[in-house]
């Protein structure tokens, strides 16, 4: 054993005999020191920020304001116009993401032949940056050489390349089902794992009494996969409300206003409006937003369990 | 471990000291990799005869036969330049290796995209940063940024320096009276027109329209068969913005007052310019609606090149692409013209690109001799000549061998005697977006011209007064 | 054909429908920019695109490798995302175990305070961290990057990787005990390899995490430590892009990698959700 190994075994030893609580603590301690510092301190930052008013235009000066700023946030006409197009694009993402992820788990537990390359292609939307994803799609799409147009016209459904991103409720659906797609991984694995913990036996036992596919699924699977599918919820709508990147390199907000959302607000009013203290209180709004729905919907799930 | 290797037959463990050890290892060396600086770029030692040196000294060299290095003025310093990334061609490409070469200077170039500068510098701006000595600026920008990013420039340099250039630009890159950047073109929206279509539409192929009604009338003829007559950027706030005032300028009305606190929209001008918008899009429909998705003039330049548009308001380097074979098919078949007025002769809008210099840089004299070199006469040649754009520096437009280049230009010179303001200002964004909104809106034939008119004046001094309510 | 082989057959095709309808609507997207990174942009610009065999050219993808800053983009994407993953994964190891096996008052709360944290918009924090590098010296730097990134996919590491811990059967751990091992010893030697699956999931997770992340690395960088998925933006929002193969061949670049690394891993990786996801 060389000297380093000697130190450190002589160390590792000495914390093998802290006890748990001692062990803990310096196990969590570089992940802790990590989050505090660069997580931590900026949100206590932002809050900071939150409560001043800070218009850079005008000059670098910061004002106290104490709350003002989230009264401005909830009665911002921008907001209050923005919250219908949030509300849309967010129902659309978690009820579509949901179920779909819950249909394509469904069929990839069954065998099949070149399941694992499907399991493989299904993936490929996960790996996928929501920057580059925006691309993709905006090129599906484009007016001038998209392929969608492209595929309409050469079926003979269309004569002329339509104009996808210029109605306003058209966008916004394109930017949900840009969404969904690369949404639609992560939620299917989770998914699919969850089904492939049923016990086997129970669905030889169903078979058995002659149950049929719709009442396997009611019976067996659905009680299983309950929790999880809240969760897969909560994580669509975590990830609704903090579309940021996709919806910046698909329509930039537009056209007009459709696709702004909350979350792009905050980046008007932050890098265009320079409005740095309205940017953080509108952040730290939607934040709560946020974690209320989360919390409604574990605590849903906490009920089911029971 | 059988539980283990009966699980995962794939993964045949190491040894987990080994293993341990490995990822330490490796895992500092990644971080310390990630550490390491980046190869740095080639260092040039320039040999260079200071022109006016006595002959001697060429003797002295070559019998030395070892590189002489004379000292330049700013030998051993660095100058952080940030640039936009469509400026990498010629900025970066062209000026700065001479740049280098005459200061003795380093120059770290960076680029960004247009469109996400705003972040960068809204960063840059709240945190009072000063890792860039020289920044890229437009008349937004100066606006934006001016006051509380870019050094006020209008003491800096002479008067004299200032006289050498074209009025117009010098002009917009103030803000309520400091000077917060130096332009290095004149570019400014003109007009193009293609010959072979207004032939085949039976339009006189060397005459433009003089005004508004003859361009309505010529646009009316080139539409069909898929084509149309003409192409406007409505795509968002900027695009929208400057192709509404490139037709407003011409109605001789201002849109905003000189103090930039009223909105001028609830005008006979600002209602005929919305009008004829309107008739163009909605009623005679010789104006291609897919504009109402484009935001970049680049794409309007194609869909001209690829022989699909029969004219429309561009920038004169257009031109230039437009007789590049590799990339057009109208190579010869374009002339340039001044843009037809609604009310006025004519009217544009401008597109003026400069630098400006950071006000926490520590290197600002070199900074400025960046300034007076981007408006140098061989750099101003380039601009004309290889870029396209039409030059600052007047004396470059009257150098016949631009001037037989760039016939364009001509009509530049011609356009620049029209108004042309472009409006920087702080709620620039925030104003575009209610035009952009309102327009589009209108030009679906949900609004009429006068409806429209009054809901942009109503909403853009709601958002002007916001503005100027923050001020106080 | 009796009542039973109907019912197999109609889940046959159904399951073929579903899956050749999931596959196509996966894949499209990809494949079209790929068309377009290898065809001159005339080609598929006209109307009904004329994609032609003789047109496919690498020409575009040479063009932007060659540049160097491209280049270096890919090699900084590279380099942070590796580094996050095994900052992620050793951390995220030494921090899950505490929390799945030990008796520490407050994790329950560390663990939920950071995944809640990370619900507010990374947006409103960028400006303190770009504060926080700078102060230290790390603006436009690798190891900025890697930190910034860490910190953020920690809170997701430690709740994946506690959550396959808790799956690991106890009598394992107090077998390794007993033969004399170390607490961190039954962790990396025992547990970790008996989650193997599992780590590798997480792994993916964090290095895709790392490599697709855009905001920061556009305000943390400027010229030295600039990711590929920055590149990319900037040529989609230069005012004046003026060759879109450049940009697919752009994008393509930004997602080849992460589509190796899925195919090598594609096993592991669901096996890992699977085995770990016992609710």
């Amino acid at each position: 054993m060389t000297k380093i190994e000697t130190h450190v075994g002589g160390i590792l030893r000495r914390i093998h005999r802290l006890d748990e609580a001692r062990f803990g603590l310096i196990m969590l301690a570089p992940t802790v020191l990590l989050f505090v510092v660069l997580i931590g301190l900026p949100i206590i930052y932002a809050f900071v920020l939150s409560i001043h008013k800070i218009e850079l235009t005008v000059s670098p000066g910061w004002k106290f304001t104490g709350l003002m700023n989230y009264l401005r946030v909830i009665t911002d006409r921008q907001v209050i116009a923005s919250a219908p197009r949030t509300l849309y694009f967010a129902a659309i993402m978690v009820s579509f993401t949901t179920c779909l992820a819950l249909l394509l788990a469904l069929v990839l537990n069954e065998q099949f032949s070149g399941q694992k390359t499907v399991r493989a292609l299904v993936l490929m939307p996960w790996a996928v940056a929501p920057v580059v994803s925006g691309v993709m799609w905006k090129y599906m799409f484009h007016q001038k050489y998209g392929l969608i147009n492209a595929g309409l016209v050469y079926l003979g459904v269309i004569d002329n390349y339509i104009l996808w991103f210029d109605d306003p409720l058209i966008a916004l659906t394109i930017a949900a089902f840009a969404s969904i797609w690369k949404a639609l991984p992560f939620a299917t694995i989770i998914i699919l794992a969850a089904l492939q913990s049923v016990p086997e036996s129970l669905y030889r036992a169903a078979k058995m009494d002659g149950a049929l596919m719709w009442d396997r699924f009611r019976h067996v699977t659905a009680p299983h996969i309950r929790g999880i599918m809240i969760f897969v919820v909560i994580l669509q709508i975590i990830s609704a409300l903090q579309a940021f990147d996709m919806i910046y390199t698909l329509t930039r907000g537009g056209p007009g206003q459709a696709t702004v959302m909350l979350n792009f607000l905050t980046w008007v009013n932050a890098f265009e409006r320079l409005s740095i203290g309205m940017a953080a209180s509108m952040a730290i709004t939607l934040a709560f937003v946020i974690m209320l729905l989360s919390a409604v919907a574990n605590n849903f799930r906490k009920k089911i369990r029971d | 471990m059988t539980k283990t290797s009966k699980k995962n037959p794939k993964n045949n463990p190491m040894n987990r000291r080994e293993f341990l050890k490995a990822g330490v290892i490796g895992a500092a060396g990644l971080v310390a990799a990630s550490c390491a600086p980046p190869p740095a770029p080639q260092q040039v030692v320039v040999t260079q005869l200071v022109p006016g040196e006595v002959v001697e000294k060429i003797v002295e060299v070559q019998i030395t036969s070892a590189p002489v290095v004379l000292t330049k003025p700013f030998a051993g310093k660095t100058l952080n330049l940030m640039s936009a990334n469509h400026h990498d061609a010629n900025v970066r490409d062209l000026w700065i290796p001479l740049f280098e070469e005459k200061t003795g200077a380093k120059v770290a170039y960076t680029s960004i995209g247009g469109g996400d500068a705003d972040a960068k510098y809204a960063v840059f701006l709240a945190s009072e940063d000063a890792s860039q000595d020289v920044m890229y600026s437009w008349e937004t920008f100066n606006a934006k940024f001016g006051p509380g990013m870019f050094e006020d420039l209008t003491t800096l340099f002479s008067k004299e320096f200032y006289d050498k250039l074209a009025v117009a630009p010098v002009k917009a890159f103030q803000f309520l009276g400091k000077q917060y950047g130096v332009p290095f073109d004149a570019n400014m929206a003109i007009f193009l027109w293609n010959t072979e279509l207004y032939k085949s539409a039976g339009l006189d192929p060397e005459k433009g329209p003089e005004n508004w009604d003859q361009f309505a009338e010529f646009g009316k003829k080139l539409t069909g068969g898929g084509k149309y007559g003409t192409l406007f950027t409505l795509g968002d706030g900027n695009s929208s913005f400057f192709t509404f005032i490139t037709m407003f300028n011409s109605s001789g009305a201002l849109l905003l007052s000189d103090d930039q606190k009223t909105l001028q929209m609830d005008t006979p001008e600002g209602l005929l310019a919305l009008t004829k918008f309107y008739d163009g899009v909605v009623v005679d429909k010789f104006i291609d609606p897919a504009g109402l998705t484009i935001n970049s003039s680049i794409e309007q330049g194609k869909v001209f090149r690829a022989g699909n548009l029969g004219h429309y308001f561009g920038f004169p380097n257009h031109y230039k692409l437009s007789q590049d074979p590799l990339q057009s098919q109208v190579v010869g078949k374009v002339k340039s013209g001044i843009i037809p007025g609604i009310k006025l002769r004519s009217g544009s809008a401008n597109g003026f690109e400069g630098y400006a210099i950071n006000k926490n840089s520590p290197s600002k004299e070199l900074a400025m001799a960046w300034l007076e070199y981007t408006v140098s006469p061989e750099v101003q040649k380039w601009i004309a000549l290889k870029w396209g754009r039409p030059p600052v520096l007047n004396s470059t437009f009257e150098d016949p061998l631009v001037q037989a280049d760039a016939p364009q230009f001509a009509s530049v010179v011609e356009q620049a005697k029209h108004p042309a303001p472009r409006y920087g200002s702080p709620f620039y964004f925030d104003l575009g977006t209610v035009f952009n909104d309102n327009m589009n809106v209108m030009l679906k034939g949900k609004l009429t011209p006068q409806e429209a008119a009054t809901k942009i004046q109503v909403e853009g001094q709601g958002v002007i007064d916001a503005y100027w309510a923050k001020v106080s | 054909m009796n009542k039973r082989m109907r019912a197999e057959l109609f889940s046959r095709l159904s399951i073929f429908s579903i899956v050749s309808f999931f596959v196509l609507w996966t894949v499209l997207p990809v494949v079209w920019i790929f068309i377009m990174s290898v065809q001159p942009e005339i080609n598929y610009i006209l109307v009904p695109p004329r994609l032609r065999w003789v047109d496919v050219s690498p020409r575009w993808y040479l063009e932007l490798l060659a540049q160097p800053e491209v280049a270096l983009s890919l090699f900084n994407s590279f380099v942070v995302s590796i580094s996050v993953t095994v900052l992620c994964l050793v951390f995220g190891a030494l921090g899950a175990y505490p929390l799945a096996r030990l008796n520490l008052p407050g994790k329950n709360i560390f663990l939920s305070l950071s995944i809640v944290s990370r619900m507010i918009p990374s947006m409103v924090l960028i400006i303190p961290i770009f504060l926080l590098l700078r102060t230290t010296g790390l603006l436009d730097t690798r190891l900025g990057l890697i930190l910034v990134y860490t910190a953020l996919l920690l809170p997701f590491v430690l709740w994946m990787l506690k959550n396959f811990l808790e799956q690991v059967p106890r009598g394992l751990e107090a077998a390794a005990l007993m033969d004399g091992c170390t607490r961190l010893g039954a962790l990396f030697r025992v547990m970790i390899p008996a989650i193997a699956p599992g780590v590798v999931a997480t792994g993916a997770f964090a290095f895709i995490g790392a490599w697709n992340e855009f905001l920061f690395g556009l305000i943390l960088t400027t010229s030295h430590a600039v990711p590929i998925t920055v590149k990319l933006s900037g040529f989609v929002s230069s005012t004046y892009h003026s060759d879109t193969s450049i940009v697919a061949a752009c994008g393509m670049l930004a997602v080849i990698p992460i589509f190796a690394l899925l195919l090598i891993l594609n096993r592991f990786i669901v096996r890992g959700m699977v085995e770990g996801m016992k609710y």
